[in-house]
C-alpha cells in the first residue's frame, strides 16, 4: 500500500519528461568556436577550432586553415594544424607558468581573433573515490572541494582491443538550485581492472564564471528550476565563442582493482 | 424627497379611489395608468420630473392622494389642480427634510459571519449600499417610510419595512439558500444600481466555486481555481506562479486579511496554501483597485477569512490523497465573539523512510478570533502560517507568516472606521550541503486605518493611511558572523489616500481617489555604484537608521459608469499604481525557486503603471455578459543580464536591466450564476511585450506572461441535492521561451546558441478536468458528509513546463545529462510535464 501510493503520487503528480517533437528556428549565423587552453604540463598544448551548426547532433565543422599563435610576453609560440584530427592545432614547445598573461591570437577567413588568459594556483587530487555498481561495473564518484575542473579518463581492454570513457566533472564555488537540483547525468562507469588517470585544472575566477555559464546551459539545464536561458560567457573577441584557458595541472593514474 | 399637498386643487379629485397594480415600470407609464384608471389628465415637463424612473403600485381602492404621495415618495414632486389638470413640478419650496440614517451589519444568519458586498435597496427610491469589507453598511435618507430589501448571491433575499423617524441601527441576519434553490429564490435585484455593481476590473471568486472545481489530488486550490478567470492565467501547471493582463508575477498582491503573503506555494507550488474552508470572501482587482490599495501595479487578491461562528460549534474535515484538513468554529461567548481555527497537513513523510528525508511535509494553519466589544466596536485578531520542509542532506525549506489584529469602530451611523496592524514575514532556505544553508527573507510591519463616510446615498468618502516598514535579506550564507555578503536593506513606506463614490445621476456613477506613496531606504546598508556599462564603481555604506534615497509617487484612480438602462453598463476605469519592492528571480520554471524580494532603492528604480480599460456589462436575469479591453503601460520593468548571477552576489544589482512594458487585450466572460448549471465561458485575446536596453539589441519581445489567448469553460451541474457534476476545460497559449538558433560543442559538449529572447512558445496548453461530488447522507443533517472523485487532466495531456536540449536516452530509456565526451549518444530535444491523467478521490464533512 505504502509503495503504491508512493508511485502514484510521483507517477500521477510530478514531473515527467520525454523527447519532444518540437521543431527549433535555427539560423545560418556561423561563428569560429574555440575550445581548449595551455598548462604547465610538459608535451603537446591543444588548441581546437571549429564552427557553429544548426542541427543538434549535428557534427561540428572543423577549421583547418586558421593561424593560431600564444604569446607569453616574450615568445610567440605557433600552433600547427594536425592533418589526422581536423581542428586540432598543436605545440610541443609551451609550458605555461603561474603569473604570465597569456594572449591567443587567431587569423581566421580575414578575421583575427584575441583571448587572454593567466592561470590560477594549483592544488591536488583528492583521494580517488569509486563504487561498485549493482552490475560489478566500478563508478567514478566525484569528491573534489576546491574548485577546479577534472577530466577523468578510464582505459581498459576487451578481447584485445583497447576501450576508453572520458569525461569532465566540475566543482564550482557557487549557490545555484540548477545546479543543487539539476538533472541526473549519465553515471561514470567502467569495469574492473580499468586504468583511471586523473586530471586536475585549477581555475581562475573568470574560467570559474565561464563554467558556470557553461555548465548552466549543458548540465544543470532541464532539472526543472532552470533559469532563463543564455548564451555562455566567452573570452574570446569578434564574436567568437568557447574560451581559452591557462591552467596549472595535477595528474595521477590508478589501476582500479 | 419630498411631499406637498397643494391648497388648490379639487379635494374630491383627490379623494377619488382607484385599484391599480403595477410592477417595475416607468412613472410616465403608471401616470398613463392612473390616468386611463381616473380620466384626469396629467400634466408636466419631461425635464423637471423623472419620467424613466422605475415604479411599482400595488393599490387596492385607495385614494389618488395616496397612490400620488406613495408614487413620488423621494421624488421632490408637487402636483397643483390647474384647469382640470393635475400639474405635476419639481418642489419649489422644499424644506429641508430631516435625514437619518440606517446602518448595520449584513450577517449569515446560520453561523453570524458577515456578508461582504452584500446589497441593501431602498425599494422607494432605486438607490441602495452595498455592505463594506467587515460587513458594515450605511445609508441616509430623508424621513418616511422606506422597504429596505437586502440581498447577497447565494442567499434569500430579506424585505425590511421601516418608518425612518431617527437613526436606525438594523442587524440583518440573510438565510442561505442551496443552490438547487438559487434559481428561484437567489438574485440581486436589478433596481440596484450602485457603482460596484458594474463588476469592471473585479472579480469575486466564492469558496463554493473552489470547492466544487476538480483539482489536483483532490486538494481545492485558490490559486489554481483562478485560471478560469480571463485576464488571470497561470504561469503553467504545478505552478502558483500568476500573471494578470501581462504583468509580472511580483506584480500581484496578495492579501490574508489584510496581511500580504509573497509565496502562497505548498510543494514547489503544486498546491497553494489557503484553504478553501477558512475562506469567506476573494475579491481580485484586475486594475483600478480603488485608492485605497497599493503596492502593486497589477492585481490585488483580497482574501478575507472567516470569523467564526457566533451561534454554534462547527467542525468540518476533508481526507485526501495528500493531505488532511480539519476546521473548527464556534463562539466563545455567543453571539459576542467567536473563534475559528483551520489546519492542513501532508502525509506524504508517513509513507517514506527516514533514510530518504529528515523532513518531508506541509502545513498550514489560519486562525481568528473574533470579539464584538459592543455596537460600535469589534476586534478581530487573525494569525496565518504555511510551512513547507524537504530537507535531507539537501533541500528546500519556506514558510510565511503573518499576524493581524483589527479594530472596527463606528464613530457614529456614517462614518466607520478600521485600523489593522499587521506583520508578515517570508523566508526561504537552499540547504546546498550539510551545514551549508543560503537565506533569504521578506519582513515588514504596518499600521493602517481606513476610514468610510456615508455622507448620503449618492456619495460615499474614503480616506486612509498606511505606515510600513520593511527588512529585506537578499539572501546569504547563515552561520557568518560577519557582516552580510550582501547587503541587507531596510526601507519606511507611507501612503495616503482619499476617494469618493458619487453618484452624479440616476444614470452616471464616478469614483474617483488620489493615493500618494513614499519610500525611504535607510541604513544600516551598503550601496552600490553603478555605472552605465553595469560595472561597479564605487561602494557607500549606510549608517544605522540613517535615511538616504526617497521616492514619491501619486497614484490617481478614476473609474465612471454609465447606466444605459437596467440590462446595460458602461465602465471607463483609469489607474496610475507604484510598486517599490521586486522579486529578483531570473527562473523560468513554474516550481517555487528561491524567490528574493528588494526593494526599490538607489540602483532599482520604483515599478509604476498606467491602465485604462472600458467595459460593458449586460445583465439578463440568469447570465451576464462581460466585454471589456484594456491597455496598459509600465515603466521600471525588471529583466536580467545574460547568464545573470543573483544569488551570493552582493553586485547582483549589476545584473538587473530595466525598462518598459506594454500589455493591451480584450476579455469576454459570459456567465451564469442561477439555476442548476452554473458557469462561466470566457475568451481572452492579449498581448505583453517588454522594452528593455542591454537585452534582445534593445528590440521588443514577447514577455514571460504573454499568452495571446485564453479559452475557458467553467460548469457545474446540480443534478439533485446530492450530487453535482462539475467540469473545467482550458486552453491556453503556450508560454514564451527562449530556444537554440544553432550550438557548437565545446569540452565534449554542445553548448547552444540563442540569438533572441523568447523567440519561439510551448506548445499551446490545454486540459479537461472532470469532477463529481455526492453528499452521503440523504438530507442535510447536523452531519453530512461527501464523496468526490475527480479527474484532473482527463484525457492526459502532457503540457509542456520545460525544454531542453542537452539530454540523451539511455537502453533503458533513463533521460539523462550525458557525461562521455568523445563517442556521446545523440543529444535529444526533450520537454518536461507536470501532469499526465490525475485521478483522485477525497472526503469531506462538516458538523
Amino acid at each position: 500500500m505504502k509503495k503504491t501510493l508512493i508511485i502514484l503520487i510521483i507517477l500521477l503528480s510530478w514531473q515527467c519528461e520525454e523527447i519532444a517533437d518540437q521543431g527549433l528556428k535555427t539560423d545560418n549565423n556561423i561563428l569560429l568556436v574555440v575550445d581548449g587552453g595551455i598548462t604547465n604540463e610538459l608535451g603537446t598544448q591543444e588548441i581546437k577550432l571549429s564552427l557553429t551548426f544548426d542541427n543538434l547532433g549535428q557534427d561540428p565543422p572543423p577549421v583547418t586553415d586558421a593561424l593560431v599563435i600564444i604569446n607569453d610576453e616574450e615568445n610567440n609560440y605557433l600552433f600547427t594544424h594536425d592533418e589526422s584530427r581536423p581542428g586540432t592545432y598543436t605545440n610541443n614547445a609551451l609550458v605555461a607558468l603561474f603569473g604570465k598573461v597569456y594572449i591567443l591570437y587567431i587569423q581566421y577567413n580575414g578575421e583575427e581573433y584575441y583571448a587572454f588568459a593567466t592561470a590560477d594556483v594549483g592544488t591536488s587530487l583528492p583521494p580517488l573515490t569509486v563504487e561498485e555498481t549493482e552490475t560489478g561495473e566500478m563508478e567514478y564518484i566525484h569528491t573534489e572541494s576546491i574548485p577546479s575542473m577534472t577530466n577523468v579518463r578510464a582505459e581498459w581492454e576487451v578481447d584485445g582491443s583497447a576501450q576508453e570513457r572520458e569525461g569532465f566533472f566540475y566543482t564550482l564555488d557557487v549557490v545555484d538550485i540548477t545546479k543543487t537540483f539539476a538533472p541526473e547525468k549519465e553515471p561514470f562507469t567502467f569495469p574492473k581492472g580499468a586504468t583511471l588517470h586523473r586530471r586536475k585544472y585549477s581555475l581562475t575566477p573568470d574560467h570559474q564564471n565561464f563554467l558556470r555559464s557553461f555548465l548552466s546551459e549543458v548540465d544543470w539545464r532541464g532539472g526543472g528550476f532552470d533559469t532563463a536561458p543564455g548564451n555562455v560567457l566567452s573570452n574570446l573577441s569578434e564574436g567568437a565563442v568557447g574560451y581559452f584557458y591557462v591552467s596549472m595541472v595535477d595528474t595521477d593514474s590508478t589501476i582500479v582493482e | 424627497m419630498l411631499l406637498i399637498a397643494p391648497q388648490a386643487i379639487s379635494q374630491n379629485v383627490l379623494d377619488k379611489e382607484l385599484t391599480l397594480q403595477l410592477n417595475d415600470v416607468t412613472l410616465e407609464e403608471a401616470l398613463d395608468a392612473i390616468s386611463n384608471e381616473t380620466d384626469i389628465s396629467f400634466s408636466y415637463s419631461t425635464r423637471s420630473i423623472p419620467v424613466d424612473h422605475k415604479v411599482s403600485i400595488d393599490a387596492r381602492n385607495q385614494k389618488l392622494s395616496e397612490v400620488l404621495d406613495q408614487l413620488f415618495l423621494g421624488l421632490q414632486i408637487e402636483y397643483v389642480w390647474l384647469e382640470n389638470k393635475l400639474i405635476l413640478r419639481k418642489s419649489k419650496n422644499a424644506v429641508v427634510d430631516q435625514k437619518y440614517t440606517i446602518s448595520g451589519y449584513v450577517l449569515d444568519l446560520n453561523d453570524g459571519e458577515t456578508l461582504i458586498g452584500a446589497t441593501i435597496l431602498v425599494e422607494e427610491l432605486g438607490i441602495g449600499t452595498i455592505a463594506n469589507a467587515y460587513g458594515f453598511y450605511s445609508i441616509t435618507l430623508p424621513a418616511g417610510n422606506y422597504t429596505l430589501e437586502y440581498s447577497y448571491i447565494g442567499y434569500q433575499n430579506q424585505i425590511k419595512p421601516i418608518s425612518l423617524q431617527g437613526n436606525m441601527n438594523i442587524d440583518v441576519n440573510l438565510e442561505f439558500s442551496s443552490s438547487l434553490l438559487q434559481e428561484v429564490v437567489v438574485t440581486v435585484s436589478d433596481s440596484v444600481q450602485t457603482v460596484d455593481k458594474v463588476h469592471s476590473n473585479i472579480t469575486q471568486l466564492s469558496n463554493t466555486t473552489i470547492l466544487q472545481k476538480p483539482s489536483v489530488l483532490g486538494e481545492p486550490d485558490v490559486i489554481k481555481s483562478l485560471d478560469i478567470l480571463p485576464g488571470i492565467q497561470l504561469f503553467n501547471d504545478g505552478s502558483t506562479f500568476f500573471n494578470v493582463r501581462g504583468g509580472n508575477r511580483d506584480q500581484n498582491q496578495i492579501l490574508v486579511d489584510e496581511a500580504p503573503i509573497y509565496n502562497p506555494a505548498h510543494l514547489l507550488g503544486l498546491f497553494s496554501s489557503f484553504t478553501p474552508e477558512a475562506i469567506k470572501d476573494i475579491k481580485i482587482y484586475k486594475g483600478n483597485a480603488g485608492a485605497d490599495f497599493g503596492g502593486r501595479i497589477s492585481s490585488v487578491m483580497d482574501i478575507h477569512t472567516k470569523d467564526g461562528n457566533m451561534k454554534n460549534f462547527h467542525m468540518n474535515g476533508r481526507l485526501g490523497l495528500v493531505t488532511t484538513q480539519l476546521s473548527l468554529e464556534g463562539p466563545i461567548a455567543k453571539e459576542k465573539s467567536s473563534f475559528f481555527l483551520s489546519g492542513r497537513r501532508s502525509y506524504i513523510d508517513a509513507f517514506l523512510s527516514n533514510e530518504d528525508f529528515d523532513q518531508f511535509y506541509f502545513f498550514d494553519i489560519t486562525g481568528k478570533i473574533n470579539l464584538r466589544l459592543n455596537d460600535n466596536n469589534r476586534l478581530f485578531l487573525s494569525i496565518f502560517s504555511s510551512n513547507d520542509q524537504y530537507i535531507d542532506s539537501e533541500g528546500l525549506a519556506w514558510k510565511n507568516i503573518a499576524g493581524t489584529i483589527r479594530w472596527n469602530h463606528t464613530f457614529n451611523d456614517r462614518l466607520f472606521a478600521n485600523t489593522t496592524f499587521y506583520s508578515s514575514k517570508y523566508e526561504y532556505k537552499l540547504i546546498s550541503a550539510p551545514g551549508q544553508v543560503w537565506s533569504n527573507h521578506i519582513a515588514n510591519a504596518s499600521l493602517k486605518t481606513d476610514f468610510s463616510f456615508y455622507r448620503n446615498p449618492q456619495s460615499t468618502h474614503k480616506f486612509g493611511f498606511k505606515l510600513s516598514g520593511h527588512n529585506f535579506n537578499p539572501g546569504n550564507l547563515e552561520g557568518n558572523n560577519d557582516a552580510p555578503f550582501v547587503p541587507k536593506r531596510n526601507a519606511t513606506e507611507f501612503s495616503l489616500y482619499y476617494s469618493n463614490e458619487r453618484q452624479l445621476s440616476p444614470r452616471w456613477l464616478l469614483t474617483y481617489g488620489l493615493r500618494l506613496s513614499t519610500w525611504t531606504n535607510f541604513g544600516r546598508t551598503i550601496e552600490y555604484t553603478i555605472d552605465e556599462d553595469y560595472l561597479v564603481t564605487d561602494t557607500t555604506t549606510y549608517e544605522d537608521r540613517s535615511s538616504y534615497n526617497d521616492y514619491a509617487n501619486l497614484e490617481p484612480r478614476i473609474k465612471l459608469t454609465y447606466i444605459v438602462n437596467d440590462k446595460n453598463f458602461l465602465a471607463f476605469n483609469y489607474a496610475r499604481s507604484a510598486q517599490y519592492i521586486n522579486l529578483i528571480s531570473n527562473s523560468i520554471s513554474p516550481f517555487n525557486n528561491l524567490e528574493v524580494w528588494l526593494p526599490a532603492s538607489i540602483n532599482i528604480k520604483p515599478q509604476t503603471a498606467d491602465q485604462i480599460s472600458l467595459g460593458w456589462t449586460h445583465k439578463r436575469k440568469k447570465w451576464q455578459l462581460n466585454l471589456e479591453g484594456y491597455y496598459k503601460e509600465m515603466q521600471n520593468q525588471i529583466d536580467y543580464a545574460n547568464q545573470a548571477e543573483l544569488l551570493l552576489n552582493p553586485h547582483f544589482e549589476a545584473e538587473i536591466r530595466s525598462g518598459r512594458g506594454t500589455a493591451y487585450g480584450f476579455e469576454a466572460v459570459l456567465s451564469k450564476q442561477t439555476g442548476k448549471l452554473t458557469g462561466s465561458v470566457a475568451y481572452v485575446l492579449s498581448k505583453s511585450t517588454r522594452e528593455i536596453e542591454g537585452i534582445n539589441d534593445g528590440e521588443s519581445y514577447a514577455a514571460l506572461s504573454d499568452r495571446p489567448v485564453q479559452f475557458s469553460v467553467n460548469a457545474l451541474f446540480q443534478k439533485s441535492q446530492r450530487s453535482s457534476f462539475s467540469g473545467t476545460l482550458m486552453i491556453l497559449s503556450g508560454s514564451p521561451v527562449t530556444t537554440p538558433t544553432s550550438f557548437y560543442q565545446y569540452a565534449g559538449r554542445t553548448v547552444p546558441i540563442y540569438t533572441e529572447k523568447n523567440n519561439d512558445r510551448l506548445p499551446t496548453y490545454h486540459r479537461l478536468d472532470l469532477g463529481w461530488s455526492y453528499r452521503l447522507n440523504k438530507v442535510e443533517r447536523k452531519f453530512n458528509h461527501f464523496l468526490s472523485i475527480s479527474f484532473f487532466n482527463f484525457y492526459g495531456q502532457k503540457n509542456s513546463v520545460l525544454r531542453s536540449f542537452n539530454k540523451i536516452v539511455l537502453d533503458d530509456d533513463t533521460i539523462v545529462v550525458p557525461t562521455e565526451i568523445n563517442n556521446p549518444e545523440e543529444l535529444k530535444s526533450t520537454h518536461r510535464f507536470v501532469y499526465q491523467v490525475v485521478p483522485s478521490i477525497s472526503y469531506s464533512f462538516n458538523l
